[in-house]
């Protein structure tokens, strides 16, 4: 471990960081715009120039790295005069349109300008303009004239996404980061929406977000997301009971610093037109009570053998709890289906999705409720007279009850909990409105056996109540003794089961690791 | 009075020297014969010992640069040739390549086979069109003679040249901005370290070296590197080859000792045209700094000139006479450089422009007294926080006119003169008159 010294600061540092990342362990900031740890280094905005002993000549922290006995002073009357220099001239072009742009709030450009630019401009030519909000895929716009080229969207794209769908257009003063197109079309990622966070000026920005409301507004809730089984951890920015935007967290573990586009945007169903509005009984409005005590009671009349419980992967680690409690109640089975045939090509890629699209596949394994190949037949073949029937507005379970649809519709006693309608509520007897992920608590097992915590940003919308607390009525209904009376207790009973699980993964991993290493060896 | 010296020229003169059947005949590839009985570390050796320094302009030691390329390297190695020639004012390796384009490659041969190289590349601007086909018609000729190639001369040396001509880019005569045009990327520099002789061309190790470097190398072995550190002045040695241009009688191409004072060379190029006086000489290229006339007697040597804050550079002499308008010299200065930045960096990218846009108004006849310092004080922040010395280059000339000749621009602006589309110098261009100084 190099022993340096920062701003007269001795430090013992890890091996192999550079200057920025090496004063950031001792709570030095060094300003930064082109520098991201997760992409190449290229030292082109200058901002990060530091005294390095003995050279003369300031040297950019992000391209020097720590080597025993450094000397680096940040905070010298020629770093501030640089840093300040440099502002000037990043800020001589930019159109200074803060009051109208969706980045301020959250700009490097402008936090670094409030402490090192001006109040005023020593610039009087002409500034630089392109032409105004060019799309970049779908899901960006372009505001070349804010750029400070730190081309952190080009390397982004080649280095991360492995798709360049931007390049450098002209040279000197006149460079622009353009889309490309082909043929006619927009080149476009399934990651292109990360340059919302990555871009540190307003240069890009999130098309789905644009104008709605400024960063400052919103409540920020930490989160996973619950569309396939990675897991990304996210923020969920949101106001007023809806959500604005989703960001990702980060987390080395799991995500680093992106999530995909899906994870993104696609949260618009937590405000759809089609959330159930309130309990039903038989199409008709109901209260909770008679929904609850109606639904409880259907349950009970067909015996165990024509009774089932089908349950997406998307519910949490503690709803499964309380699913496998009511089953048992019942004496009845509790399970999903199998996924079906998917084009992994298509749905999983090197970065971070993944083809199983539920949030929570290996929690449910954990606790026993395991896709049942046989449930399907027995569905179609009439033999279920009653069905719980738990989120089939999830896209995977969709899928999987194509086959059976009408079958399903017809079953007698359908009890359906689902947050957004479907032909199955629809058609269900009784009909508990429940909640999206954003409006829950709980814990979610990702693809690698991480259990990960999610936080109700909001209540459920409108009459809808949780999960959870719909499942331990309907537990308690059927006449189940339960001691977890929260999500919180839930996770207590299961924890070792989870982690078991994590362990159990892990060990599995590394020993597909090892035999892959020998493989290639061989 | 200075006289030509001829090293690196002195087959110049002679018809048809660029075909090999004459270059032989004036001892074309003898080095190279002489050479291969060496061990490359003799190479090197009598290289360093020669004292040649760099003639790309930043006069870096050559045996020194040479020795700096690892000797076992789990990549091939490459030596890049910069034939870039771009710097304003400057055109000698033109001539070489035009004239006697076999001294130039049997200097890569000879460098080659001291580094242990097996692939050169000839990275030539893109205008050079003619130097080009004339080198490339030499390269196909060497070749023939196996002199290039696979076992040269019977030896376990091979060794390919590659002519790579240039997309017009001032920036590609930066070496690692050569190297990413080379690798076929966009033009633009790379950020240091690694530097090219540990990471360079195609990720190995690499040699980047000026056209007249190499051309005098077969001589340093002809005569000896002690007659050849002999010539000219301490820790200067060998000749030069100045490009003369501007306001002179004779300009062109002369090779003098190094440290050979500037106002000789100028009476060697015929003096100032219709005997008019000095106002101003470029030493090195567009990037040094101008000098004044009381400071003529400067020798042209790396250090000399370095110590009086310009630079021998390139090598490229400008010569500007007294109806010289130096608002519009700097203002085409200013307009080259902002051109030519890659756009990567942002003092240069930014800064570069700044200064051309203010020196556009100026020339318009809307400065400002206190342009002057703003100028200044922008080319003072672009100096030394720049990713490579492009930015230098511009803030350089910009700093050295508006000191040094600051009375003419201040007089300008109190002019109110419009020289926008009006010649730089000589007839028709804007004069002002400067007051004398107190």
């Amino acid at each position: 471990m190099p022993k340096i010294t920062i701003d007269g600061i001795e430090c013992e540092v890890a091996d192999g960081l550079n200057v920025i990342e090496a004063a950031k362990t001792i709570g030095i900031h060094i300003p930064h715009f082109c520098y991201h740890p997760a992409l190449s280094l290229v030292g082109q905005c200058r901002m990060c120039l530091i005294e390095l002993d003995p050279i003369p000549k300031l040297q950019t922290a992000c391209s020097t790295f720590v080597k025993d006995g450094m000397v680096i002073r940040t905070n010298t009357e020629k770093v501030i005069k640089a840093r300040k220099a440099i502002m000037e001239f990043l800020l001589i072009n930019h159109p200074l349109d803060c009051p109208e742009c969706d980045q301020a709030g959250e700009c490097d450009l402008q936090n670094n300008s409030f402490e090192f630019g001006q109040g005023f401009s020593r610039f009087e030519e002409q500034k630089r303009t392109y032409s105004r909000d060019i799309p970049v895929g779908e899901k960006l716009v372009r505001i070349q004239d804010r750029c400070i080229h730190c081309t952190r969207c080009i390397r982004f794209f080649r280095e991360i996404v492995q798709n360049e769908v931007m390049t450098y257009q002209w040279r000197g003063n006149n460079t622009a980061m353009t889309p490309l197109e082909q043929d006619g079309r927009r080149l476009d990622t399934n990651y292109s929406g990360n340059m919302h966070e990555l871009c540190p000026c307003g240069a890009l920005t999130l098309k789905d977000f644009r104008f709605k409301t400024r960063p400052w507004n919103l409540a920020n809730t930490e989160s996973v997301c619950p569309l396939c089984s990675t897991g990304c951890n996210i923020f969920i920015d949101h106001k007023q009971r809806k959500i604005f935007r989703i960001r990702p967290r980060v987390n080395m573990d799991v995500n680093t610093w992106w999530i995909c586009d899906f994870g993104r945007i696609d949260f618009g169903y937590a405000h759809s037109e089609t959330r159930i509005a309130g309990p039903r009984v038989k199409g008709a409005d109901a209260d909770w009570k008679t929904a609850l005590d109606t639904a409880a009671g259907l349950l009970k009349t067909t015996g165990a053998s024509a009774t089932a419980i089908l349950c997406s992967a998307d519910a949490t680690n503690e709803e499964a709890l309380l699913v496998k409690k009511l089953a048992a109640a019942l004496g009845c089975s509790a399970a999903s289906l199998p996924a079906p045939g998917v084009d992994p090509l298509e749905m999983e890629d090197h970065l971070l999705l993944r083809a199983d699209k539920a949030a929570n596949t290996q929690g449910l394994k954990a606790l026993g409720i395991v896709p049942d190949p046989a449930l399907a037949d027995k569905l179609s073949g009439g033999a279920i007279k009653t069905l719980l029937l738990i989120n089939p507005f999830n896209k995977q379970l969709a899928a999987a009850l194509d086959g059976v649809r009408d079958a399903v519709a017809k079953i007698p006693n359908l009890v359906v909990l689902d947050h957004n309608e479907t032909d199955f509520s629809k058609a269900a007897a009784v009909v508990l409105p429940g909640a999206v992920w954003a409006e829950k608590n709980g814990t979610f097992t990702n693809y690698k056996g991480l259990v990960q915590r999610i936080n109700q940003a909001f209540a459920p919308a409108g009459k809808a109540r949780g999960d959870f607390d719909i499942l331990l009525a309907l537990a308690q209904g059927a006449g189940a003794d339960i001691a977890c009376k929260t999500h919180i207790d839930a996770y207590n009973e299961i924890r070792d089961d989870l982690l078991k699980l994590e362990a159990q993964i892990k060990k599995d991993i590394e020993a597909l690791q090892k035999a892959a290493a020998e493989a290639e060896k061989a | 009075m200075a006289e030509i010296m001829k090293v690196v020229t002195r087959n110049m003169d002679v018809p048809d020297q660029h075909t090999i059947a004459v270059a032989m005949q004036n001892g074309a590839y003898e080095q190279l014969k002489k050479a291969l009985e060496m061990t490359p570390d003799a190479i090197i050796e009598e290289v360093k010992k020669s004292g040649l320094r760099g003639r790309g302009g930043a006069g870096f030691p050559a045996g020194l640069k040479w020795s700096f390329v690892p000797k076992q390297a789990p990549k091939p190695k490459y030596m890049c040739v910069n034939a870039d020639e771009g710097e304003p004012g400057t055109f000698k390796d033109r001539v070489i390549m035009s004239k006697d384009p076999h001294l130039l490659v049997e200097g890569i041969l000879i460098a080659c086979y001291a580094i242990g190289i097996r692939d050169a590349y000839i990275y030539i601007r893109g205008e050079f069109v003619e130097p080009a086909n004339i080198l490339q018609k030499a390269i196909d000729e060497a070749y023939e003679k196996g002199f290039i190639g696979e076992n040269i001369l019977g030896k376990d040396f091979t060794c390919h040249i590659t002519v790579h001509r240039g997309a017009g880019a001032y920036v590609c005569g930066e070496e690692t901005g050569l190297i990413e045009s080379l690798e076929g990327k966009r033009g633009q520099p790379r950020l240091k370290p690694p530097f090219p002789a540990v990471v360079g061309a195609f990720q190995g190790p690499t040699v980047v070296n000026n056209v007249e470097t190499l051309a005098n190398v077969p001589r340093i072995f002809e005569h000896g590197a002690d007659w050849f550190a002999a010539i000219g002045v301490e820790k200067n040695s060998g000749t030069r080859l100045f490009g003369i241009s501007g306001h002179v009688n004779k300009p062109g191409v002369y090779e003098l000792p190094m440290g050979t004072p500037i106002r000789e060379l100028i009476e060697l190029a015929g003096g100032v045209r219709g005997g008019r006086k000095i106002k101003a000489v470029v030493p090195g290229g567009s990037s040094a700094p101008a000098l004044t006339p009381d400071q003529l007697d400067t020798q042209m040597s790396f250090d000399a000139l370095g110590a009086i804050g310009s630079m021998g550079g390139s090598g490229g002499v400008i010569v500007m006479d007294e109806t010289t308008n130096l608002v519009c010299v700097l203002t085409r200065l200013l307009e080259f450089y902002a051109h030519e930045s890659c756009g990567q960096c942002t003092p240069c990218r930014e800064g570069v422009a700044w200064l051309k846009k203010i020196m556009q108004r100026i020339r318009r006849g809307q400065g400002k007294i206190e342009d002057i310092d703003l100028m200044l004080e922008v080319a003072g922040n672009i100096m030394g926080n720049t990713l490579c010395p492009l930015g230098d280059a511009a803030a350089m000339p910009t700093r050295g006119f508006l000191t040094k000749f600051r009375a003419e621009f201040e007089a300008f602006i109190k002019s109110g003169a419009n020289a926008e589309g009006t010649p730089m110098a000589g007839e028709g261009a804007v004069q002002v008159s400067v007051p004398a100084a107190e």
